[in-house]
């Protein structure tokens, strides 16, 4: 480890409803692997954005090499030399590995042309640098995951980068990609730069960092040099104590199957699937970046296909080639991205809700307004969303009421099940309590549902029973007495 | 409350927190005159038309001159309510301009061959719809941009209709023909008008009130939020661009009626025409907004241009820079406002 | 590095390189059906001519195309500048050579400052333009051709030196020049930056509006010196120049390998695109195909191109998202879940 790089003092952030970061520090050093680690909404994104120059700090300051910085655009950050690698790092796919390295900056001879072999050969150096065994010729659209990756630390270190950021890089790879990327590491850091080093999967971070910073709830717990901590250490200071829910769920009859999975398959996505949901039942599927979860519902509301297996819904044969075949045999799913596939910006509440039943609201083909009238009024007074008619044009909702009639609107469909893909995601405490009680609402009335969460606690608190997926293979079941965050973390890191 | 410098903040902030400072008065204030400016501009500009126009020639604003210039325009104005649908839904057709006149050639053809009156209005429908789902099925299944593809089949129709016709005119021979294009209600009221109008409300009432009509207006605005909600995007799409034919297959049918002929360059620029028609009239080129009755707005204005322009002795090849210049200030005022 | 399998490198080839293949097939197929015309000195003579003036249309669309745009006004504009080199010859051929340029680099200024400036999408801004233009060429002409008034100035488009025909020579020239500029300068690769990836170009410190907006002008200006060429050689303008230019332009440049996203594409390729396109028409015209029938192919021949184009594009794009496969479908995860 080297001398002092980098010093964040007392970083806050906040956002209408959540304190993202709270008075956080954090320290660089330069040659050093440092950890970023912590739960879902800890804060690690947020304080990354910062430190790049995405988002502007409410206060705290920032020191690189001594000197007070303040950024307020991205391009600032990346003049300074911190340079963020993202996990499908962003790259100009027609053109060379060397090019993409020295886009805008590729070397010239004395006739002011661009000088290929120096090109390709600088090129090449800096990737033996790494260990990589790619040419600088190849377009960059032949290459896998691991090597886009590969190539755009090489941009860093054509840059000169003091600090790369890499951001869950491991997500997307192979475990022998996963080594030759720390191989990389290592090259990055003897190059005297300083990585930071976010991730879920401890036993990757215990192997590479020097140091480890651990963030609950937008507030530092601590920073530890790598030696004086267990896996087992940075898994509670990440959890803390389990807050005693605000909300305690209620307890609900559990009917028989009404959807069976049986060895679902899709290449390269998900291997071996099989569950059942019940009636009434909250089944909780937890799991990290990649594991295939969103893939999984995906497959099951007919967005996209699969290669084998079977799906019984109801006891029947289910198939959807559509989305439009899932919702009719009563199949909804809430998608992730609520804003961008949930709701049509654009349009008002009312025709929003109405949308996935317009089928049933109609007689040849003409849409009965007065029923609709009243199906949206009916969800819009049962999911209190706030809005002065539903004639209002979603687009101008906050977003938590934006939320709100997502899933107003999957309500209305009265499916058999409910898939729900991260339902609480970035939304804040007050409206998140109101939405698991919903849940446990809909449960109550024989719905079964399907909740996909990063969020352990949520998990732990909604679920009936808990299924972990890991690299699209189930790798843990839980019922809701077994459960526990530490079993919960295992299987989804693939230790068990 | 939010660093109003840093726009990435803003949308940062809704992507980890979902909420955004949207809803206040000020921002919907704002939008509608945004929208509502658009809608300015086209008023305006009829405003000045018919101005310029009455003190051209004294004619101008005369009962008759009016219906003429809605007869006119009726052919024009059919395509552009079938335009209307597909712009709705972010795509074009711009193979307008030759299937029009080649509906005329298939049913002047029928009728040169001996096939009665009926047969040959039927085949003509047939052939506007057919060329509309062949347009629709190779847009939707490769996801081309509609717009080459359909001028690629606007080429090809063409070709096709150069090849029957041998460049030459043919001419209707059953006198009944006539009565479409030429024929009068009441003895003022041309059947095309009354079709174009009745049209306009079918189509509007379509888009208003019926589940095909909402999903139009989605696939516009967000197509994959549709297609989650469960919108079958693709034949809803090969139906619109149908729909655009049938339409064309109309306005072939009164087009070759009036002039009891056809003639495979019949309506060179029809493409063009029906398009700034419906951008005048204030559907956005983006999709996911607008109506036919704009468009009929917008087709009577552009003919109103056109007999202004007419009146005014401005030749015909200058009529071309005057609706180049409209559509791109149309086009580029749609853009200012669209962009938030 | 990922081993390609032999058929792999073999589909790559076939899709890297298929305007060759067409353009070997097409020169085999019409070789044996009418061999003495199609390869005699004067059928290739004539053809060379020929392909210059589109070639060098081309060479503009290329451009454009790279950087993700589109530029329909290049009928109107080669109309246009053929009608003024003809109609200005009054005040001297230098003159009226360099309004029609002139009106070129204008009429590009436009389109790019209307794409760049006024944000409007590309094919509408130059739908536009090409409206207009084509307004302005019918009333300065009166829609009539406009005869030379120097004999001379032939010499330009149809003469020759030797063997080969000027302009080709010229188009040679052009064709180098652009070849070097796409390759071989950090102009020509932040074209193919910004149209391939905008957000990874911008992020590499390329502002990505300056070069479209030279694209565009670029288009403009190679245009309008072909449209003097083809006025030269005909020593007359006709108000039918052009009219099939547009489209037969950018599909010369697609089956050269741009695409209709931008990002991809060559000098040579849209040389290779017309000269293919060059030889369908040559080999239907000796072989007396009518040209109605011709129009007919080349139109289907348009279709197809874009509809594979866009297809591949498609499922390329979907496939490589699945090799990449537990990474872009997790990228979007985490997208959601970062915390």
């Amino acid at each position: 480890m080297g001398s002092l790089l980098l010093r964040m003092k007392g970083i806050t952030k906040a956002f209408p409803g959540v304190r993202a970061l709270d008075e956080v520090d954090f320290e660089l050093h330069s040659r050093e692997v440092h950890g970023l680690v912590g739960e879902n909404g800890a804060g690690k994104s947020t304080l990354i954005k910062v430190l790049s120059g995405a988002y502007i700090p409410d206060s705290g300051e920032i020191f690189l090499g001594g000197k007070l910085v303040s950024m307020t655009h991205p391009s600032q950050a990346l003049d300074l030399g911190i340079v963020p690698v993202h996990q499908e790092p962003n790259l100009v796919l027609h053109l060379s590995v060397a090019e993409n390295i020295y886009l805008g900056r590729q070397p010239r001879n004395r006739l002011g042309l661009i000088d290929y072999a120096k090109m390709n050969h600088d090129a090449r150096v800096l990737l033996d640098r790494l260990h990589v065994r790619i040419s600088p010729r190849n377009a960059v659209s032949d290459l896998s995951v691991a090597e886009r990756q590969m190539v755009a630390i090489a941009r860093a270190m054509s840059v000169d980068a003091q600090i790369v950021i890499l951001d869950e890089p491991t997500a997307p790879l192979t475990d022998h990609e996963a080594e030759l990327l720390f191989h990389a590491i290592e090259a990055l850091k003897s190059g005297g730069v300083a990585v930071i080093y976010i991730s879920h999967r401890l036993e990757e971070v215990f192997k590479i960092a020097d140091r480890v910073t651990v963030l609950r709830d937008g507030r530092l717990v601590g920073t530890e040099p790598i030696d004086d901590l267990s896996i087992d250490m940075a898994i509670s200071m990440m959890i803390g104590k389990a807050a005693s829910g605000l909300f305690a769920k209620r307890t609900v009859a559990i009917g028989e199957p009404v959807l069976e999975v049986r060895n679902l398959y899709k290449r390269g996505f998900l291997e071996d699937i099989s569950l059942t949901l019940r009636r009434g039942e909250i089944l909780g599927m937890f799991g990290l970046a990649g594991s295939g979860r969103s893939k999984l519902a995906s497959v099951l509301f007919g967005s996209e296909s699969c290669d084998s297996g079977e799906v019984l819904l109801r006891g029947k044969r289910f198939q959807a080639e559509n989305p439009a075949q899932a919702i009719r045999q009563g199949i909804g799913l809430v998608p992730e991205d609520r804003r961008g596939h949930g709701l049509v910006s654009g349009t008002s509440v009312k025709r929003n809700i109405s949308l996935p039943r317009l089928r049933e609201l109609s007689s040849v083909g003409i849409v009965n307004e007065r029923a609709e009238r009243q199906l949206a009024k009916k969800y819009v007074d049962q999911l209190q969303v706030r809005t002065p008619s539903i004639d209002q044009d979603v687009a101008y909702l906050s977003g938590g009421n934006q939320q709100r009639v997502v899933i107003a609107k999957w309500l209305a469909t009265n499916s058999a099940v409910l898939l729900l893909d991260e339902p609480t995601q970035g939304i804040d405490v007050g409206a998140k309590a109101f939405i698991h009680s919903l849940m446990c609402d809909l449960a109550g009335e024989g719905i079964g549902i399907l909740m996909i969460s990063s969020e352990l606690r949520e998990i732990l608190r909604m679920s009936d029973r808990v299924l972990v997926m890991h690299r699209g293979r189930i790798t843990g079941k839980f019922t809701r007495e077994e459960a526990t965050e530490e079993g919960i973390m295992r299987a989804a890191t693939g230790e068990d | 409350m939010v660093n109003q410098a840093n726009p990435t903040v803003k949308e940062s902030a809704n992507a980890v927190t979902g909420q955004f400072d949207g809803g206040g008065v000020l921002d919907r204030a704002w939008d509608w005159v945004r929208r509502s400016a658009r809608d300015q501009i086209t008023l305006l500009l009829m405003i000045l038309l018919v101005v310029a126009g009455s003190f051209l020639s004294p004619v101008f604003l005369t009962p008759r001159n009016l219906l003429n210039i809605l007869w006119a325009v009726s052919v024009l104005g059919i395509v552009a309510l079938g335009q209307t649908l597909l712009l709705i839904t972010c795509n074009f057709d711009m193979s307008v301009a030759m299937s029009v006149p080649f509906v005329g050639i298939v049913a002047i053809g029928l009728q040169i061959a001996g096939f009665g009156l009926w047969p040959s209005l039927i085949a003509g429908l047939l052939t506007g719809t057919l060329i509309g789902v062949i347009n629709g099925l190779i847009v939707v299944l490769t996801e081309a941009n509609p717009f080459l593809i359909t001028l690629g089949t606007q080429t090809l129709i063409y070709a096709v209709a150069l090849i029957l016709t041998q460049a030459k005119t043919w001419y209707g021979t059953i006198p009944a023909f006539n009565v479409l294009g030429r024929g009068q209600a009441f003895g003022f009221l041309h059947y095309s008008v009354i079709l174009f109008l009745v049209l306009a409300l079918v189509l509007e009432f379509v888009l208003r009130r019926t589940r095909y009509g909402r999903y139009l207006y989605v696939l516009g605005l967000n197509e994959e939020a549709g297609r989650l909600s469960g919108i079958l995007v693709k034949p809803v799409k090969v139906v619109t661009f149908a729909a655009c034919g049938f339409m064309a297959g109309i306005s072939g049918l009164i087009m070759a009626s009036r002039l009891n002929s056809t003639r495979a360059s019949g309506a060179v620029g029809m493409d063009f025409d029906s398009i700034i028609a419906v951008v005048l009239g204030g559907t956005s080129l983006f999709g996911g907004s607008g109506g036919v009755l704009r468009t009929v707005v917008g087709v009577i204005v552009l003919g109103i241009l056109n007999n202004v322009m007419v009146l005014a002795g401005v030749p015909y090849d200058a009529q071309w820079i005057g609706k180049g210049i409209v559509f791109l200030v149309i086009v580029w005022t749609d853009t200012l406002l669209r962009r938030r | 590095m990922s081993e390609m399998s032999l058929s792999k490198k073999l589909l790559r080839i076939l899709t890297d390189q298929t305007i060759l293949v067409v353009l070997v097939g097409l020169i085999i197929v019409f070789s044996i059906l009418n061999a003495d015309r199609f390869l005699s000195t004067e059928n290739i003579h004539n053809v060379a001519r020929q392909v210059s003036f589109d070639t060098i249309v081309a060479l503009g669309q290329v451009v454009v195309l790279i950087a993700g745009g589109i530029d329909l006004s290049v009928g109107s504009v080669l109309a246009m500048a053929a009608a003024l080199a003809m109609g200005l010859q009054s005040y001297g051929v230098g003159i009226a050579v360099l309004a029609a340029i002139g009106m070129g680099l204008a009429v590009g200024t436009i389109n790019g400052l209307l794409v760049t400036k006024g944000k409007i999408v590309p094919f509408i801004a130059t739908l536009g333009t090409m409206t207009v233009v084509y307004g302005a060429m019918l009333t300065y002409t009166q829609q009539q051709p406009i005869p030379g008034q120097v004999e001379w100035f032939k010499v330009l488009g149809a003469g020759s030196a030797g063997p080969v025909p000027i302009p080709t020579i010229i188009m040679a020239l052009f064709v180098g020049i652009f070849h070097v500029l796409l390759k071989y300068t950090r102009f020509g690769r932040n074209l193919y930056a910004v149209g391939g990836n905008k957000e990874a170009a911008r992020l590499a410190g390329i502002q990505a509006d300056r070069p479209v907006f030279w694209a565009f002008v670029l288009s403009g200006l190679l245009t309008a010196v072909s449209g003097v060429l083809l006025a030269s050689r005909l020593n007359s303008s006709t108000i039918h120049m052009g009219q099939q230019t547009g489209l037969l332009v950018i599909a010369a440049c697609i089956m050269g390998g741009a695409s209709m996203l931008g990002g991809r594409g060559s000098a040579m390729g849209a040389f290779l695109g017309i000269l293919a396109l060059a030889i369908l028409t040559n080999g239907l015209n000796l072989l007396s195909v009518f040209s109605f029938y011709q129009t007919g192919i080349r139109a289907l021949l348009l279709i197809s191109i874009v509809a594979v184009d866009a297809f591949y594009a498609t499922t390329v794009r979907k496939r490589m998202m699945e090799a990449s496969a537990i990474g872009a479908q997790q990228a979007q995860e985490s997208a959601g879940s970062g915390g």
